[in-house]
């Protein structure tokens, strides 16, 4: 009786302690963040900033600026910070968007147009691939150096493939000239579809924006049907072969924030996870990686970039990376952010290391929390601080370091256009009797605030990651 | 005690500005001190019983921290208003602290011998030879073996009792009158809490140091303390010699607390028990008892109305506490929470 | 400390060796080879001026032979590009120069750096601190060469004070390690600072604080040690990059230094001469290193040498 009437008393003691602990609630790690970060004006100003650049940067093709590739060194080289509103361009482009257009719009009156025109690419496609087989098979003959038995040997030899290359080329095209024949206005549809092919072609949008992708493309194309031909003068001025500033810096914001946040990740995930791992498991697995990062970090790594770079600038190379999806950005990226995760393996490490032994990591495991949450509720959000805050340092380095790169000649390549590559060729054309500045400064200012701004937004996460700045 | 007075503080408020609200973190105490006497200072965690005592030493953060008013007096002299260089004299010479926490309080990359003879050179103007020999002394008086070649040593190299000990050798290094003790045993083994408590009663008798405790462990104020006062939410709720107070507790946070703690005495079946609900958000202080939604005893008079202070005076002594129940001595009648 | 240095000893020959090979299957990775970006070098010069660099010899005895080389004799062999000098009378020449614009600029940016870090900490939100750190983030965020073609414009051209390129005098060498030395002065403020505010967080700076010390005492004696510690460490790091900012300068203040040699040697296939850079560099990064570890455990005495 007074045993149950004690455990029933205990359930009651406890039920109660219970619901009073639930009665307490914490708030997330991230909303605290959000709502401390909220209040720092630097910051959130910066974080404006940021978003604001990210979304003009985005936005380029879509606004009416004007080409950052045309040239016109005999009027407009050098011209100073203007706004006067001039009509650039020999032909208008807006014109030829709309004439290119209409025939489009003839296109779709007929319903065969797709299927013809899906073969005649066919045919263009197998047609280059042939081309580029005999072409190959033509160099190979002229370079003495290769024995002509030796290319006959094998099944898979060059000319085999020629030959085969050829009979798909003229498979493809008896099978368009039967569809043309069977459909009642096949003739006209080639027809048509031949005239497109030229317009496309020959678009002024080539010369005037080369190598744009899918979506740059469609998005130029917008431009040109809603705003037109019209463009802001060159309110930054001109460089020395005449070509708008305004435009290149916008331009080059594209290339140079997408190196500083793509390596910058790239330099996260390794660095974050080899810490993480290296720390975690301590014992001879964290010695070995440790040894491991030692070693690298007494690597002169520019010396590596610099050969990395001379082999993936070599022309077969090149073109093979090319032809496989990758181009130069994309290694350009690996590449940085192979070099800069060494300090972040290492801070995160440490973080770690330190952060295992605290009592609060105990405290979770008495209360059954899994090997996960441990890692994530508690450790990780712990670490974040100190890696957002090596975050902003390396976002700057590695913008620095592309600029660096363009100093030496080994960045980012025209047409393509980085702030760094504009703040070096302003470089170029300094002398003593008179200097351009428009060409430093505004990309330089561009480069600048970007920085500030990555640092301000960092140093406010900092803080409001840190708890123990919380009260501060 | 009938010593005379060293310390007088009056009404001191001190407050904080956090990001959610301004907190009162001691709301109005007073309290004096007389020389040789250990004052016991017991409260929850957050109930500004550290607070209080960083602004006795002038070391509240500024900001976000403000003495807000009230007077600190320190032999006649109130050091609320002196120069914090006049204030870096009487703090670590006349008036001493040893903290929480002596795995963190010591200076990790600094040896043993810097850190003793720093104070010593600094207030005392020694050179370093003598006041290495004092250090060595002081070592030796709290207990720390083979002292001449432990004080090359850095604190990583001693334990935590030891490394308490070093604390007390340097802040009783000046002799000074007053000892600002916050919660100097409870990051240490029980065993070893005696040993330093004990430590710290032997050279209060040898030095006539006045002794600030602060706990929350009532049994460390029942053998250690002449006075008591008990803290909650920013505000003194009791205050008493200590055997008055075991004896006779007038608030019913007190009662609380006290029954709270295992009696080795009393009936080995009984059950102990806890104060219900959390402590007040100290952002936003009920209008009333601070204690009011949480006492047995409160009733809407308790909400509504911040109890005075009731002062009773008896022979050559007095008690206080704030309660607007007169609730007499709640245990002869059988009251229980 | 003798078992630290022969370990040390151990892993530097072994970084040696690991950038020895690694560099030596870079440079021959490259298609190509020094001789074939000169047009009228008919085949014979080219086949004997193969055969003076070792470069007809399969690629195992090439590595070897300048292994041996340089274990043996300390030699890096005949520079490609320069005909008439060795890579060690390059290196001989050209090493003073950067070391020393090194040297002035890692200088210049721990003193800045370090006080400009402490009084931010100190004063934290007030305005010296914003300056500072303004300071500190436009140190970091304009890259080097823009800073120094600002400088040669304003402080040469305009003003006139420092001559724009050439080396031999005081003069001459302050503006470029200035340039040099600004975006590590912005970063050692930085962690300074960051460091700084972490540490006078900490109990023992209270403990100090309790002492009766001054601001001043507390600062220099209790807090300064912890928060160099994140400076220490970032001194290697630093290392490299005042190597690789050393290229710019020496570019546009015309310094007879290492750099200019540098990225010609990868460019031209100078392999002898890049061999012997990247092994100079690796040194002095590996000496550097050891230096930091040293020091670390010199501030921190609970950092375990072993």
């Amino acid at each position: 009786m007074n045993i149950a009437d004690n455990q029933q008393n205990n359930r009651d003691e406890y039920s109660r302690l219970l619901s009073e602990v639930q009665k307490i609630r914490g708030i997330s790690i991230w909303r605290d963040v959000w709502m401390r970060i909220r209040k720092n004006g630097a910051a959130m100003l910066s974080l404006a900033f940021l978003l604001v650049l990210g979304l003009v940067a985005f936005l380029a093709p879509v606004l009416p600026l004007q080409s950052p590739q045309y040239q016109d060194m005999v009027k407009r080289q050098l011209l100073a910070p203007n706004v006067s509103q001039i009509s650039l361009y020999k032909t208008s482009v807006a014109e030829y968007q709309r004439e290119l257009d209409l025939l489009y719009e003839r296109s779709r009156k007929w319903s065969e147009y797709a299927s013809i025109s899906r073969l005649y690419d066919d045919v263009a496609k197998t047609r280059t691939i042939w081309i580029e087989a005999r072409d190959e098979i033509d160099h190979r003959f002229s370079n003495q150096s290769v024995e002509t038995s030796e290319i006959l040997q094998s099944d898979n030899s060059v000319p085999n493939r020629v030959q085969r290359y050829f009979e798909q080329f003229k498979a493809k095209r008896i099978q368009l000239q039967e569809q043309v024949s069977r459909s009642s206005d096949g003739q006209n549809i080639l027809k048509l579809k031949e005239t497109i092919e030229s317009w496309e072609a020959n678009h002024p949008i080539h010369a005037l924006w080369s190598n744009s992708g899918t979506l740059t493309r469609w998005m130029l194309e917008c431009r040109l049907r809603f705003v037109g031909d019209w463009c802001i003068p060159s309110v930054l001025g001109t460089d020395n072969l005449g070509r708008d500033v305004l435009s290149r810096v916008i331009w080059g914001a594209r290339i140079s924030l997408i190196v500083g946040i793509v390596a910058t990740l790239v330099s996260l995930v390794i660095g974050v996870s080899y810490g993480a791992i290296s720390g975690y498991c301590g014992g001879w697995v964290d010695a070995l990686m440790m040894r491991i990062v030692d070693v690298i970090y007494s690597v002169p790594f520019i010396f590596v970039v610099i050969f990395m770079i001379t082999i993936v600038k070599e022309e077969q190379l090149a073109s093979w990376l090319k032809s496989h999806g990758i181009d130069q950005i994309t290694v350009f990226f690996l590449m940085i952010g192979a070099i800069y995760w060494l300090t972040m393996a290492r801070v995160v490490r440490g973080q770690v290391i330190s952060l295992k032994q605290e009592p609060f990591v105990d405290a979770a495991r008495v209360v059954g929390a899994s090997r996960i949450r441990i890692v994530f509720q508690h450790l990780v959000p712990n670490v974040m601080g100190v890696v957002i805050v090596y975050l902003t340092l390396t976002i700057p380095q590695v913008m620095r370091f592309e600029a660096f790169l363009s100093f030496l000649g080994l960045g980012v390549e025209p047409p393509a256009v980085s702030w760094g590559l504009l703040v070096n060729e302003g470089i170029q054309v300094i002398t003593p009797v008179r200097t351009y500045w428009w060409l430093v400064v505004y990309p330089g200012i561009a480069l600048a605030l970007t920085l500030f701004g990555l640092s301000f937004l960092g140093d406010g996460l900092r803080d409001a990651f840190d708890p123990r700045m919380k009260n501060k | 005690m009938n010593t005379p007075q060293i310390l007088q503080v009056g009404n001191l408020q001190v407050g904080f500005r956090t990001d959610t609200g301004y907190v009162s973190a001691v709301n109005g105490i007073s309290f004096d001190l007389h020389e040789g006497e250990t004052l016991g200072i017991v409260g929850e965690s957050g109930s500004g019983k550290s607070v209080l005592n960083l602004a006795v030493m002038g070391l509240i953060p500024q900001p976000p921290g403000k003495v807000e008013s009230g007077e600190i007096v320190y032999r006649g002299q109130d050091l609320l208003s002196l120069s914090s260089n006049e204030m870096c004299r009487i703090r670590g010479n006349r008036i001493a602290m040893i903290f929480q926490d002596p795995m963190t309080a010591l200076n990790p990359y600094l040896t043993i011998e810097d850190q003793l003879t720093e104070v010593t050179r600094w207030h005392l103007g020694i050179p370093m030879s003598e006041a290495r020999n004092r250090a060595v002394e002081m070592l030796e008086r709290v207990g720390i073996p083979n002292a001449p070649k432990r004080i090359q040593e850095y604190p990583h190299q001693f334990s935590g009792g030891m490394r308490q000990r070093v604390m007390i050798a340097m802040a009783l290094s000046c002799k000074p009158d007053i000892l600002i003790a916050d919660e100097p045993t409870t990051a240490l083994d029980v065993t070893i809490q005696a040993q330093i408590l004990e430590l710290m009663c032997q050279l209060q008798e040898d030095e006539g140091t006045a002794i600030i405790l602060i706990t929350h462990d009532l049994g460390v104020v029942a053998h250690n303390c002449h006075r008591v006062i008990v803290m909650y939410a920013g505000r003194a709720v009791e205050q008493a010699e200590t055997e008055e107070l075991f004896r006779d507790p007038r608030h019913p946070y007190t009662l609380g607390l006290l029954h709270s703690v295992l009696n080795v005495q009393g009936d080995p079946k009984a059950r102990l028990q806890s104060i219900s609900g959390q402590p007040p958000d100290l952002t936003e202080l009920p209008p009333g008892c601070a204690f009011a939604p949480r006492c047995s005893y409160g009733d809407e008079e308790c909400n509504q109305q911040v109890p005075i202070l009731n002062r009773i005076k008896s022979e050559g002594t007095f008690r206080e506490h704030r309660c607007l129940k007169e609730i007499g001595c709640l245990r002869d009648k059988g009251f229980r929470l | 400390m003798l078992r630290i240095l022969v370990t040390r000893l151990g892993w530097m020959v072994l970084t040696f060796w690991v950038v020895y090979t690694l560099t030596f299957m870079l440079m021959h990775a490259v298609p190509g080879g020094p001789f074939d970006s000169e047009r009228r070098v008919s085949e014979e010069i080219k086949r004997n001026l193969e055969a003076k660099y070792n470069l007809d010899k399969p690629w195992i005895e090439q590595y070897l032979l300048m292994l041996e080389g340089i274990v043996l004799r300390g030699d890096f062999g005949p520079s490609i590009r320069l005909s008439d000098y060795s890579v060690n009378e390059v290196i001989a020449q050209g090493f003073p120069v950067s070391a020393a614009l090194g040297i002035f600029a890692m200088v210049f940016a721990l003193s800045l750096g370090l006080s400009a870090g402490v009084l931010s900490a100190m004063f934290r939100g007030s305005l010296l601190d914003l300056s500072f750190r303004v300071l500190a983030t436009l140190g970091i965020a304009v890259p080097n060469f823009v800073l120094a073609s600002v400088a040669v414009i304003l402080f040469s051209f305009v003003l006139q004070w420092f001559p724009s390129a050439g080396w031999g005098s005081l003069k001459q060498i302050v503006l470029p390690a200035l340039c040099l030395g600004a975006p590590f002065a912005g970063y050692i403020a930085r962690l300074t600072r960051t460091g700084m505010l972490e540490v006078l967080g900490q109990d023992y700076i209270r403990t100090a604080y309790a002492k009766g010390l001054s601001t001043r005492q507390v600062v220099l004696k209790h807090a300064l040690r912890g928060a160099m510690l994140p400076v220490v460490s970032y001194l290697g790091p630093a290392t490299a990059a005042i190597l690789t900012g050393s290229l710019v300068l020496e570019k546009i203040f015309a310094l007879p230094g290492m750099g200019s040699h540098f990225v010609e040697a990868a460019l031209q296939r100078d392999y002898p001469m890049a061999m012997g850079m990247v092994m100079v560099y690796t040194g002095l990064l590996f000496v550097m290193n050891t230096l930091v570890d040293i020091s670390y455990g010199i501030i921190d005495p609970r950092v375990d040498m072993e």
